[in-house]
C-alpha cells in the first residue's frame, strides 16, 4: 500500500513539480504564454462553467426554477439539477431559456405554461392540480378525513352507548382484608 | 475464497430450509429434538453467512479481480476504508449483507429471548429461515457476488465517487439494520399466530425488537440525510426522493405501532390493528428494497439496479399473503378485552396518533407510486418532486406535532374539563408566547410561525411533564431535585425516555422549519475578488475567493478552491470546497470530477460551498453558496432522538423482582419434602 | 485450493453436527435461554408496576380522584389474580418437581437384582455396601426380625413386633 502510494505521488510531483519548474523558467505560469495568467496547472480535473450572469441569482428565476424539472433523466428540478450537478449539460440550456424568457418580459406563470407548451406537463416539479392529478393531492386527505371522522363517529356512539360508569369502589369493596394486606406487600417490595 | 464462500452459501441455503420446514410443519411440537434441531439451523445459517461473507471481504482485501463484484466496486487505489465498504457498495455485496446480519440477529433473537416465550421460538426460526432462504437463493440464483470473470483485469473500476465518503461507511450498514431487524418482529407476530398463544406475552418480544429497529432506521435516516447534505451538494438533506421515501415508510408504520402497542399493554386493545402495522412495517421494509434495486422510480439513490428487484416483488406479494391470511383466519381470537370509553382519553389520542401516522405512510407512499399510476392511467409519467409532497405531508406533519403535545397530556380513560385545563394552560400559553414572539420579531411566513408556536406548544408539554413528574417525587420521597429527575427517568424509562425522542423529533422539525429559509446564491470570482450574502438572520457574509490549489491525493486529483469568511466585517475564517478527479492506478481518469462541500457550521446557520467550476480552466472559480440556518440542530435533534430511544429500551428496570421471597418461593429449588421408603 | 476445500468440509461438517446431534441424541435438552425473565414483563410485574404509575400520575395531577379509585381498583384486582396465579404456579411447579425427582430416582427394577437399596437414597450403584454412599444409613441388615419373624425395612433399628434390636448381616438384600 504505502509503496503504491509513494510512487503514485512521486510521479505526480514530478507531473505537478515539472510544470512548476517549466512556468518558473519560462515566466509566464501554465506554461502558454497564451493562456492566461491564472491558468490552472491540471485544468482538465476541473468541469468548466460559463460564469455567473445577473440573471442567474434571480430570485424569481430560482422560483421558477424550482418548479420545473431538468429533462436529464436526474429526476431534478433545473435550479437544483445546474447547482448539483455539473456534468449535466441540459439544466444550464434550460436555465438559459428560463432567463430569455424572463428577460423578454414574461411572468412567472407565463415562463412555466411556456415550458409545459414546448415540453408537456411532464416538465412540471408537481403537478396541475387538475384532472386526474387531482385524485394525487385529495386522496391521501381525503382517506385520512374519512378514516378520522369514522373513527370519532364511532368512539362518539360507544361513548353515548356506554352504561353509566358503575359505581368506582365495586372492585375495591370485594377486596379481603388478606388480599389487601398481599398487595400492599408486593407493592412496598417494587423499588419505587 | 469464492469456492469456499459459494459452497458456505448453499450450506447456508440447506439449512434455512430445513428450519424452515420443520419450524412451519409443526412436527416439533410432539418432538422437542426436532424443535432443539430447527434452532440450530439458525445458528448454523449464521456461521455459513459469516463464512461467506469473510470469503467475499477476503476477495475485496486481496485485489481479487478476477472476482467480479471485486473489480466492479474497487480498484487497487481506493483508500483501505472504502474496500471494506464496498462489501455493501454494489447489490450483490449488498444482499450477502443483509443476509449475514439477518442470520445473526435471527441467533441473538434465539439466544436472547426470555424462556417464557420458548414455544414461539422454532416458528420464529422457521420465518428468519425462510426469509435467509430467499436472501440467499436470490444471490444464488441472480445475484452471485462470488461470479468470477474469464479473464483478470489488471484494475478495478474503483467506487463512485459519491460513496467515498465517511457517511457511506455507516449510513447504508445502519439503515440495513433497521431494515432487517424488522424481520424480527415480523417473526414473533407470525409465531404467535401459528402457535395460537394470543395472549399478552408476545407482544413483549415484539415490542423489544421493534423498538431496536426503530432506532436503527432513525438513525440510518438521519446518516442518510446528513450524508446527502454533505456529499449530493444541493444544500438539503431531504428531497422526497423515492428511495428516502422508501426508508420513511417503515420507520413511520413502526413509530406507529410502538405508540399503539401501548394501549395494547395498557388495555387488551388493538391486537389485530398491531399485528397489522407489524407485518406491513415488515412489507414496507422489503418494498424500500425493491424500490431500490429495480430501478422502477427513478432516483437519485439507486447505485445498483437489475432484475432482482421483482424478486423482491415476488417475494413481497407472498410475504404479505401469507402474513395477512393468518392473521385473517385468527381473527376471533385477537378479540379486544377492552372498550375505549372516551374521545378524550389517551387511547383516543392515541388512535388518532396511529391514524395520523399511517395516513403519512399512505401519502408518501401515494405520492412515490404516482408516476406509475399515472402512467398506467393516462400514459403520461408525471413527476410528483417536493412541492408536491411539501403540499401534501407539511399539513399533516403539523398535525401529528400537535397530537405530540396532546397526548401526553391526556389520561387514559377519560378526562375531565377541569383536569384538561390544568394540563393545558402552560403549553398552550408558551406555544402562542413562542408564535407572537416570532411574528413581533417580522416573520411573516405562515406555516412557519404556526410551526414554531406548535413547537413551542410541545416543548412545554414535555417540561412540563417533566417537572410535574420531579415535583411529585419531590413530595413523594422527599427527594432533592436532581435525585428525583435522575430517579424520574430511571424508573418510567420507557415514558420519560419516549419524552425525549419526542423532544429530538421536535429539533428535528425546528430544523426543517429552519431550511425552509434557505438562501442560494451563485458567483464567478477571480482571486481577491468578493461576493456578499445575507443571511436570513440578517448578518452579512462578504467571501472572498483566495484561489484554486490542485494537489493528488492517494486516487484523486484535488483542487481544492478556497474562500475568506467575514461576517459583518469581522474575519470568521475560511471554507474550501474541493473537485476531485480520481484516477486508477495507471493515472487514467475514472468517473466525472465529483464535488466536496465546504460548510461551516456553527449553531445558527450553516454557511455551505460548493466549488461549481473553472472559468476556462483558469483559477477564476464558480462558487454556488448557500446560507442553510439551523441544520447543525438536525444532527443534534438525532442524538437526543437516539438517547432517548436507548433509554426507553434500556434493559433490566427489575424493579417489581421478588427480592424477600414472602411473596414467592422459588419453585424449582424447592426440594422433596415427603420422603417415601422403598418397599424392600 | 486444496485449504479451501478443506475449510468448506469443516464448515459443512460443523453444520451438519449442529443441525443434527440433536437428532442423533434426543435427550439433549433445548438450548439454553440466555436472556432471564424480566420480572417487569410478567403479569404482576406489569400490573404491580402501572399502579405505582397511578399513584404517579394522580400526584402530577393528571388523573381526577374518582378516574384514580376506578383504575386502582382494577388494576389492584389484576394484580391480585396475578399474585394468585404466580402462587399457584409456584405450587403447581413444586409438586411437578416433586414428582419429576420421583421419577427421576431410577426405579428398583431398573438395576440389577441384587442392588442394596437405601431407604433415603433409593438404589444405591454398589452391590456390596454395607453402608449407603450417599447419607452413611446401614444399607445391610436382616429381612425379618430375628426373634419374632416381623419383616423389617433397611435403616430399622429396633423391630415393630417385638422390640428387640435389629442384627445386621452380610448378606446384600435381593431387590
Amino acid at each position: 500500500m504505502i509503496s503504491r502510494r509513494s510512487f503514485f505521488t512521486s510521479i505526480s510531483a514530478l507531473l505537478v513539480g515539472g510544470r512548476a519548474l517549466h512556468a518558473a523558467t519560462q515566466g509566464s505560469p501554465g506554461g502558454d504564454p497564451e493562456a492566461p495568467a491564472d491558468r490552472l496547472s491540471i485544468p482538465e480535473a476541473v468541469q468548466s462553467r460559463p460564469a455567473v450572469v445577473e440573471g442567474d441569482n434571480n430570485g424569481i428565476i430560482q422560483t421558477v426554477e424550482h418548479k420545473l424539472k431538468c429533462t436529464c433523466g436526474c429526476n431534478l428540478d433545473i435550479f437544483t439539477c445546474r447547482t448539483t450537478d455539473f456534468t449535466c449539460t441540459v439544466s444550464p440550456a434550460l436555465h438559459r431559456q428560463v432567463v430569455a424568457l424572463h428577460e423578454n418580459g414574461a411572468t412567472p406563470d407565463q415562463i412555466i405554461d411556456a415550458f409545459v407548451t414546448e415540453y408537456g406537463e411532464e416538465i412540471l416539479m408537481a403537478p396541475p392540480p387538475e384532472g386526474f392529478n387531482l385524485a394525487g393531492y385529495l386522496v391521501p386527505g381525503l382517506a385520512i378525513t374519512a378514516a378520522g371522522t369514522l373513527l370519532a363517529a364511532i368512539l362518539m356512539r360507544r361513548q353515548a352507548a356506554a352504561p353509566v360508569p358503575a359505581p368506582v369502589l365495586t372492585g375495591a369493596a370485594n377486596v379481603s382484608a388478606e388480599d389487601q394486606a398481599r398487595l400492599e406487600r408486593a407493592l412496598s417490595e417494587v423499588v419505587d | 475464497m469464492t469456492l469456499l464462500g459459494e459452497f458456505a452459501l448453499w450450506m447456508a441455503l440447506l439449512a434455512g430450509l430445513w428450519g424452515a420446514v420443520v419450524g412451519f410443519s409443526g412436527a416439533w411440537r410432539t418432538r422437542p429434538e426436532l424443535a432443539s434441531s430447527t434452532i440450530r439451523s439458525v445458528y448454523a445459517t449464521c456461521a455459513a453467512l459469516l463464512v461467506a461473507s469473510i470469503a467475499l471481504w477476503q476477495g475485496l482485501i486481496t485485489h481479487d479481480f478476477n472476482i467480479e463484484y471485486v473489480a466492479s466496486y474497487t480498484s487497487r487505489n481506493l483508500p483501505d476504508s472504502y474496500v471494506v465498504t464496498a462489501f455493501w457498495a454494489g447489490q450483490k455485496g449488498s444482499l450477502l449483507f443483509w443476509a449475514t446480519v439477518l442470520s445473526v440477529f435471527a441467533a441473538l433473537a434465539q439466544a436472547l429471548t426470555s424462556r417464557r416465550h420458548k414455544e414461539l421460538m422454532p416458528t420464529v426460526a422457521a420465518v428468519t429461515g425462510a426469509v435467509v432462504v430467499f436472501f440467499v437463493a436470490t444471490m444464488l440464483f441472480a445475484a452471485n457476488p462470488f461470479d468470477r470473470l474469464g479473464f483478470t483485469p489488471a484494475d478495478g473500476n474503483g467506487l463512485n465517487p459519491q460513496l467515498q465518503n465517511p457517511g457511506m461507511v455507516i449510513h447504508p450498514p445502519m439503515l440495513y439494520l433497521g431494515y432487517i431487524s424488522i424481520t424480527i418482529p415480523f417473526a414473533f407476530g407470525i409465531a404467535a399466530l401459528l402457535s395460537r398463544r394470543l395472549d399478552s406475552g408476545w407482544i413483549v418480544a415484539i415490542r423489544k425488537w421493534t423498538l431496536l429497529s426503530w432506532l436503527f432506521l432513525s438513525v440510518g435516516i438521519t446518516l442518510g440525510m446528513w450524508w446527502a447534505y454533505v456529499e449530493l451538494g444541493w444544500g438539503g438533506y431531504w428531497a422526497w426522493d423515492p428511495v428516502e421515501n422508501a426508508s420513511l415508510l417503515p420507520w413511520l408504520t413502526m413509530t406507529a405501532f410502538l405508540h399503539s402497542v401501548m394501549i395494547q399493554e395498557k388495555r387488551g386493545m388493538l391486537k389485530r390493528w398491531n399485528l397489522g402495522l407489524i407485518f406491513g412495517t415488515f412489507m414496507l421494509s422489503i418494498f424500500g428494497t425493491f424500490i431500490t434495486r429495480s430501478g422502477v422510480i427513478a432516483s437519485v439513490h439507486s447505485f445498483a439496479q437489475s432484475n432482482v428487484g421483482y424478486f423482491f416483488l415476488a417475494f413481497l406479494v407472498l410475504a404479505g399473503v401469507f402474513g395477512f391470511t393468518l392473521l385473517y383466519t385468527r381473527w376471533p381470537q385477537l378479540e379486544p378485552e377492552a372498550q375505549l370509553e372516551s374521545v378524550a382519553s389517551r387511547e383516543a389520542a392515541f388512535l388518532f396518533n396511529n391514524l395520523i401516522f399511517v395516513g403519512i405512510a399512505f401519502s408518501v407512499l401515494w405520492g412515490t407510486l404516482f408516476p406509475i399510476l399515472t402512467e398506467a392511467v393516462r400514459g403520461v409519467k408525471i413527476t410528483v418532486g417536493p412541492p408536491f409532497f411539501n403540499r401534501v405531508n407539511v399539513p399533516l406533519g403539523l398535525l401529528l406535532l400537535a397530537l405530540t403535545g396532546i397526548g401526553p397530556l391526556i389520561a387514559w380513560r377519560k378526562s375531565s374539563l377541569a383536569n384538561l385545563r390544568r394540563q393545558f394552560i402552560f403549553p398552550v400559553l408558551l406555544g402562542l408566547v413562542t408564535a407572537s414572539v416570532l411574528f413581533g420579531m417580522g416573520m411573516r411566513e405562515g406555516s412557519a410561525v404556526l410551526a414554531l408556536g406548535l413547537i413551542g406548544f410541545v416543548a412545554g408539554t414535555i417540561l412540563q411533564e417533566f417537572y410535574r413528574g420531579v415535583r411529585a417525587r419531590i413530595r413523594m420521597h422527599g427527594e432533592s431535585f436532581p435525585v428525583a429527575l435522575g430517579l424520574l427517568i430511571n424508573r418510567n424509562r420507557r415514558r420519560y425516555g419516549g419524552y425525549l425522542v419526542h423532544a429530538g423529533i421536535l429539533i428535528y422539525f425546528a430544523a426543517f422549519v429552519g431550511s425552509s429559509f434557505k438562501i442560494t446564491q451563485e458567483a464567478t470570482l477571480a482571486p481577491g475578488e468578493f461576493t456578499e450574502i445575507r443571511s436570513p438572520f440578517g448578518h452579512v457574509y462578504r467571501l472572498t475567493h483566495l484561489g484554486v490549489s490542485q494537489y493528488t491525493a492517494l486516487n484523486r486529483i484535488v483542487s481544492a478552491a478556497t474562500l475568506q469568511v467575514e461576517i459583518d466585517g469581522k474575519a470568521a475564517g475560511i471554507v474550501s470546497s474541493e473537485k476531485r478527479q480520481h484516477v486508477d492506478s495507471f493515472n487514467r481518469k475514472t468517473f466525472e470530477p465529483s464535488t466536496e462541500v465546504g460548510i461551516r457550521s456553527t449553531l445558527r446557520e450553516d454557511l455551505y460551498v460548493v466549488y461549481a467550476g473553472s472559468i476556462g480552466g483558469t483559477e477564476r472559480a464558480n462558487y454556488a453558496v448557500t446560507v442553510n440556518p439551523l441544520v447543525w440542530w438536525l444532527w443534534f435533534g438525532g442524538g437526543v432522538l437516539v438517547l432517548g430511544g436507548l433509554i426507553t429500551m434500556w434493559p433490566g428496570g427489575g424493579r417489581t423482582a421478588v427480592r424477600s421471597g414472602l411473596t414467592r418461593t422459588q419453585g424449582a429449588t424447592v426440594e422433596p419434602a415427603v420422603e417415601e421408603a422403598v418397599p424392600v | 485450493m486444496w485449504a479451501e476445500m478443506l475449510a468448506a468440509v469443516v464448515v459443512a461438517l460443523v453444520m451438519l453436527w449442529l443441525i443434527f446431534q440433536p437428532l442423533l441424541s434426543p435427550a439433549t435438552t433445548a438450548a439454553e435461554w440466555i436472556e432471564p425473565e424480566d420480572p417487569d414483563e410478567t403479569p404482576r410485574g406489569i400490573a404491580l408496576l402501572a399502579l405505582k404509575e397511578l399513584d404517579l400520575d394522580r400526584e402530577t395531577g393528571k388523573l381526577s380522584d374518582e378516574d384514580y379509585r376506578m383504575l386502582q381498583s382494577r388494576y389492584a384486582a389484576e394484580a391480585l389474580q396475578a399474585l394468585r396465579n404466580e402462587e399457584e404456579e409456584t405450587a403447581d411447579s413444586q409438586i411437578e418437581a416433586l414428582i419429576a425427582g420421583q421419577r427421576a430416582r431410577p426405579s428398583p427394577a431398573d438395576l440389577p437384582s441384587g442392588h442394596l437399596v437405601c431407604p433415603t437414597c433409593g438404589p444405591r450403584p454398589e452391590a456390596d455396601a454395607c453402608f449407603c454412599s450417599g447419607c452413611g444409613v446401614v444399607l445391610v441388615q436382616d429381612k425379618a426380625c430375628a426373634f419374632c419373624g416381623t419383616a423389617v425395612v433397611p435403616g430399622q433399628k429396633f423391630c415393630g413386633g417385638c422390640g428387640n434390636a435389629i442384627k445386621t448381616s452380610g448378606a446384600p438384600l435381593p431387590v
